[in-house]
């Protein structure tokens, strides 16, 4: 079956999944927000209720498709809107949340199936500082989880910072044997 | 938010003399933000999912009609071998509810069309009180 | 940023150089990582394409050195750091995942181009 090609960017409704979608994109990322009506309301006003998207232009070859999802397990349905032709994952984390990682445990109880599937990134987004301890509580919960990727905190209104976090996750499908056959891949 | 349950079961008992109406397999009143308000559905139904599902729908079509520049969403339908989906926004509620009603097969889209459209309306009737008080 | 990665990964180098090479027991023993250790974006480049390659796959310091298109020396060493980390499995009856075909390669590089990779 060929399909277009995608990254998604998964993570709290205040992680940054638009600010990264938008330091990438070559058009203005579309939105699908809308006003939260649970606690949340106290941290954000909006929340995805559907997808984000974003894309990156490869001329005449096509074009990699970027999907900011929501983390909520209520909403984990639309990952399977976006599977087909899925490369990687972004998982962001709010590293400046007054909740600390409850909102990263949450999304890797929703998803851990999805992401031992498909290679990811875990990017603090929004970190104070010094970050170390923050970045050992992360790994933690994903040695508990048994899934392994790496932790890169980002700004993510830097385009660099995006970047790289696109390129170690084609490095993982390129070197690690989990690229798809270029054959099933079309880009739209 | 402030909604109680008063207004809840209200909310129910409308659903209800909807899907009573016959050729209805579940109506759901949603919350914008994807989570379950009031709702009178099969069994088999994960109401969850159908609440989130309805709300990013309404979402999509917000998003894609405001992208078009082809106004304020109306409905969302999908229409399937088995049944139709037909999604509105509870009117004057602020775009906060969303009334998603899955019909029979054979349902009719017209009559369920109408029958939807007047169950949003006593929806709203029911709950517009509340949420103007919540605003003042 | 680059002179610092590259000042980095000589430091780096020297202290692994240090290290006592790889057994040769060991050596054609496929192992896969257990985490991504952390500060490993300032290892040097072609130490990240090892951590990549054995992120998704068991692979031996041969089959590293070929895939990841290193000098198996300079493998050697990066192995010796994350057997210091305690980063590594030895999973049982590891096979290598197959490479990527050239396909794919295409669509990296157009990606990469575009959007500016260092690699």
């Amino acid at each position: 079956m060929r399909t277009s090609a995608k990254l998604a960017f998964i993570g709290d409704p205040n992680a940054g999944k638009s600010t990264c979608i938008a330091a990438i994109s070559d058009i203005p990322p579309v939105v699908t927000d809308v006003g939260c009506t649970d606690d949340l309301a106290d941290v954000k006003q909006t929340t995805t209720a559907a997808l984000d998207y974003g894309e990156v232009g490869l001329g005449e070859q096509g074009r990699l498709l970027l999907y900011g999802l929501p983390c909520q397990a209520r909403f984990r349905f639309m990952f399977d809107v976006i599977r087909e032709g899925l490369l990687g994952i972004v998982l962001l984390v709010d590293a400046s949340a007054p909740h600390g990682l409850r909102g990263l445990e949450e999304t890797l109880e929703t998803y851990v199936r999805e992401l031992r599937e498909f290679p990811f990134v875990l990017a603090p987004n929004k970190s104070p500082g010094a970050d170390d301890a923050l970045k050992s509580r992360c790994l933690d919960l994903l040695r508990g989880h048994r899934l392994v990727a790496p932790i890169c905190t980002v700004d993510a209104r830097r385009k660099a910072d995006i970047v790289r976090l696109a390129e170690l996750i084609f490095l993982m499908l390129d070197l690690g044997g989990r690229a798809p056959a270029s054959g099933d891949l079309v880009w739209a | 938010m402030g909604l109680i349950t008063r207004e809840q079961e209200s909310c129910t008992q409308e659903l209800r003399r909807l899907v009573g109406k016959g050729g209805y397999a579940g109506a759901m009143l949603t919350l914008r933000d994807g989570r379950p308000f009031a709702q009178e559905v099969r069994r088999d139904v994960d109401s969850g999912k159908f609440a989130a599902m309805s709300s990013s729908l309404v979402a999509l079509g917000d998003t894609v009609l405001r992208e078009l520049s082809a106004g304020a969403l109306d409905h969302v339908l999908v229409d399937g071998a088995g049944g139709k989906l037909v999604i509105t926004k509870a009117p004057d509620c602020s775009g906060m509810l969303i009334l998603a009603v899955l019909t029979l097969g054979d349902m009719r889209l017209g009559l369920a069309l109408g029958q939807v459209e007047a169950c949003a309306v006593l929806i709203s009737d029911i709950l517009r009180p509340r949420l103007a008080a919540n605003r003042d | 940023m680059l002179d610092l990665l590259n000042e980095v990964g000589e430091e780096t180098s020297a202290a692994t150089e240090a290290m006592p090479p790889v057994e040769p027991s060991s050596a054609g023993e496929r192992q896969r990582l257990r985490h991504w250790p952390l500060g490993f974006e300032s290892w040097p480049a072609a130490w990240i394409r090892v951590l990549a390659a054995l992120s998704g796959s068991a692979l031996d310091a041969r089959e590293l050195a070929e895939r990841c298109d290193i000098a198996p020396a300079e493998v050697s060493r990066c192995l010796n750091a994350l057997r210091a980390l305690d980063a590594l499995d030895r999973p049982e009856a590891a096979r290598p995942a197959p490479a990527a075909d050239s396909g794919w390669r295409l669509i990296f590089h157009l990606v990469g181009r575009k959007l500016g990779f260092r690699t």
